[in-house]
């Protein structure tokens, strides 16, 4: 217990980053896979409370605060930070291991955060992190991506920050507990999380960063910055109603492009957000039923989800490509790597005695049991697409179906055994489900394996696998090729170039029109002017006086009378004497009035 | 050797195909035994989990297919240009 006052469990991480920067090769790798075990170590032995309690300008900030539903995030986040750093053994720059164990540093601290100020901090840190292992691909389009990840999580950021304060100016509290969201501080709060959450609309960040990120990268991508929204959103707005819509609209849109999508990354990107859907489903019903059930579903969804990464980036480590349309046949040399892939395929799907069958119930249940039957039939829907385009597709077209030709050799061992541990962990928490019941927020009964249970999901999932029969005899399955499929940053990325064009046009334009006025114009003119201001100023009031008819000799005899005078030089005022009478005419006046 | 490449998928697809018929007329015979435990009413009509994935799946790819594809589809360098 004295250990966590010292060290939060973010701090070995952040240390352990630091660390890893110092040191090079076996070193440096082996202290890397330390960190995690380390904070598991530590979290495991430290009992539920609030540690590490200071004082700082006047708030009070709770840098650990352990319970049960912190707990599990923090066990899987230490799990996944693990497991990932043995996929990316084979990195051997420095820069890897530091930027991933700070990544990993940021979930932790958002998980165990008591206030909102240090929430707020690992938040940007999560952002920093995540642009680097973006970046680290060190691609022009990877480069691109990083840039515009950058920039909208920094405008969420923003968005959070503004409501933290508001919510701290109203209500004098920074501590972060479950929020009511009536007020304008907490809606920022919301979208400031719902940014991270990746809510429809707010979602396009993911699906553009994930697949341009390093195989390695996509790794930790893939869980921490998602499910750490998710934790916040249990923790802050459990029972917020709006979010079974928003979850019920998340799950089943990004269907439509993953079953599109040619790139298997950017499908298994796609698949990421209908996930997190059912998970924000579970939050917005908000019973202790759905929290357990979003809880754990994130728990399990991390395992599958990094596991169906990693054999993607398996496949692209040694083929260069993750396109369905330059792979197929691949388990003839691969055939470890296609059978972890079919694991994870299995466990996204809900395939009974794999994890997500366990978990997904869990929140269909909860979602029945509040009489929601649209949302259940959408989810229901969302399932069945899910086992299209996770379950069939992606090892189908990149394992089995249509030969490619290639026969790349099998993954490397760190990549398999960083595999293996993911898909074990989706079988045991199919088959043994008591292992989630003992770590659920919640103490309630978990009994997944009823007959008629197991019977309707089979159902479900071996009609969805006879359409994708069917569609492919028909030939009606979408044809895979590659293309872009416009999605919302279509507004943003052509936006830009349209702002970009929009201010060229209109600085530019007032630039050239003002040099055409002034240089071009009036400058001439008033050079023309100058020569004669003298005789200029008279033969204008000449003029107006013979407009209102106050003059009636002959005009342009005296025009040329003064004309000439003012040329030759021999008018009576010298010209510096006529400014300053004007200019003494001009203060009088404006002094009398 | 190439010859036993194109024959071996051949009668894997052959068992593969039979099994999953099997199992897709066992899961529905199955049904008549087991008793659900409902939630909502259409949970009850016979046949109710196949035809929801079934239809489910076939909806959503021709949606995809159909109406979503030719309006978002560009050439793969679209946002290089």
């Amino acid at each position: 217990m004295i250990a966590s006052v010292v060290f939060p469990p973010a701090l070995i991480f952040v240390l352990g980053a630091l660390l890893t920067v110092l040191l090079r090769g076996r070193a440096m790798k082996t202290v890397a896979l330390l960190v995690p075990v380390v904070g598991f170590a530590l979290l495991w032995s430290t009992a539920d409370g609030s540690y590490g309690q200071i004082s700082f300008i006047d708030l009070d900030l709770v840098l650990t605060r352990i319970d049960p539903l912190a707990r599990i995030f923090g066990y899987i986040f230490q799990l996944i930070t693990l497991l990932g750093l043995v996929f990316s053994l084979h990195h051997n720059e420095r820069s890897h291991y530091g930027v991933a164990l700070l990544y990993a540093a940021a979930a932790q601290g958002v998980t165990f955060a008591g206030d909102l100020f240090s929430l707020f901090l690992f938040w940007e840190v999560l952002t920093v992190a995540a642009t680097f292992l973006i970046a680290a691909a060190a691609t022009e389009r990877a480069r691109g991506a990083a840039l515009r990840y950058l920039l909208v999580h920094i405008a969420g950021g923003l968005c959070l920050l503004t409501g933290i304060l508001l919510h701290y100016a109203a209500s004098g509290s920074i501590a972060f507990n479950a929020i009511d969201w009536a007020t304008p501080g907490t809606i920022f709060i919301l979208l400031g999380f719902g940014l991270n959450c990746a809510w429809p609309l707010l979602h396009t960040w993911l699906v553009d960063a994930y697949p341009e990120a390093p195989i390695a990268g996509t790794v930790f991508l893939s869980a921490f910055t998602t499910k750490s929204a998710v934790y916040v959103l249990a923790r802050g707005f459990a029972g917020t109603e709006a979010l079974i819509w928003v979850g019920a609209a998340m799950a089943v849109f990004p269907v439509f492009y993953a079953l599109l999508e040619d790139n298997l990354r950017r499908v298994l990107s796609y698949s990421l957000i209908s996930q997190v859907g059912y998970m924000v489903v579970g939050i917005g019903i908000g019973s202790q039923m759905a929290i357990n059930g979003a809880v754990c579903h994130a728990y399990a969804h991390i395992l599958y989800k990094s596991l169906l990464f990693m054999a993607m980036g398996a496949v692209m480590y040694r083929t260069g490509s993750c396109r369905a349309s330059e792979l197929g046949g691949l388990r003839r040399t691969m055939p470890l790597t296609a059978c972890c892939c079919l694991i994870g395929s299995a466990a996204i799907s809900a395939v009974p005695l794999f994890s997500g069958f366990v978990t997904k119930s869990m929140i269909m249940d909860a979602v029945a049991h509040e009489h929601l039957q649209i949302v259940w039939l959408v989810l229901l829907a969302a399932s069945a697409g899910t086992f299209l385009y996770a379950g069939i597709k992606i090892p189908y077209f990149a394992f089995f179906g249509p030969d490619s030709g290639l026969r790349p050799a099998e993954a490397p061992r760190h990549m398999l055994l960083a595999m293996a541990g993911a898909a074990f962990m989706c079988v045991l928490l199919g088959v043994y489900p008591d292992f989630l019941a003992s770590l659920m927020p919640y103490r309630l009964p978990l009994h997944p394996y009823t007959a008629a249970h197991v019977l309707t999901k089979s159902q479900l999932l071996c009609f969805a696998g006879l359409a994708f029969v069917l569609l492919r005899r028909w030939r009606l399955w979408p044809a895979v090729g590659a293309a872009v499929y416009l999605d919302v940053d279509w507004f943003y990325r052509r936006g830009a170039l349209l702002f970009y064009r929009l201010a060229d046009r209109l600085l530019n334009g007032f630039n050239a029109g003002a040099e055409e006025l002034l240089l071009r114009r009036a400058m001439p003119r008033l050079v023309g002017f100058f020569e004669a201001p003298g005789g200029y100023l008279q033969i204008a009031g000449l003029r107006l006086l013979a407009r209102f008819g106050l003059i009636s000799s002959d005009l342009s005899a005296t025009e040329g009378a003064i004309d000439c005078r003012s040329r030759n030089g021999t008018y009576p005022v010298g010209i510096g004497v006529l400014l300053a009478v004007l200019y003494l005419a001009v203060m009088s006046f404006l002094f009398f009035f | 050797m190439s010859q036993s490449l194109k024959k071996t998928p051949s009668l894997l697809t052959k068992v593969l195909g039979g099994g999953f018929a099997l199992l897709v007329l066992v899961l529905v015979g199955l049904e008549l035994l087991i008793h659900k435990h409902v939630a909502f009413s259409m949970e009850e009509w016979f046949g109710f989990y196949p035809a929801c994935g079934l239809f489910a799946a076939l909806l959503l790819v021709l949606v995809a297919n159909y109406l979503l594809r030719p309006l978002v589809k560009r050439d793969e360098d679209y946002y290089d240009r």
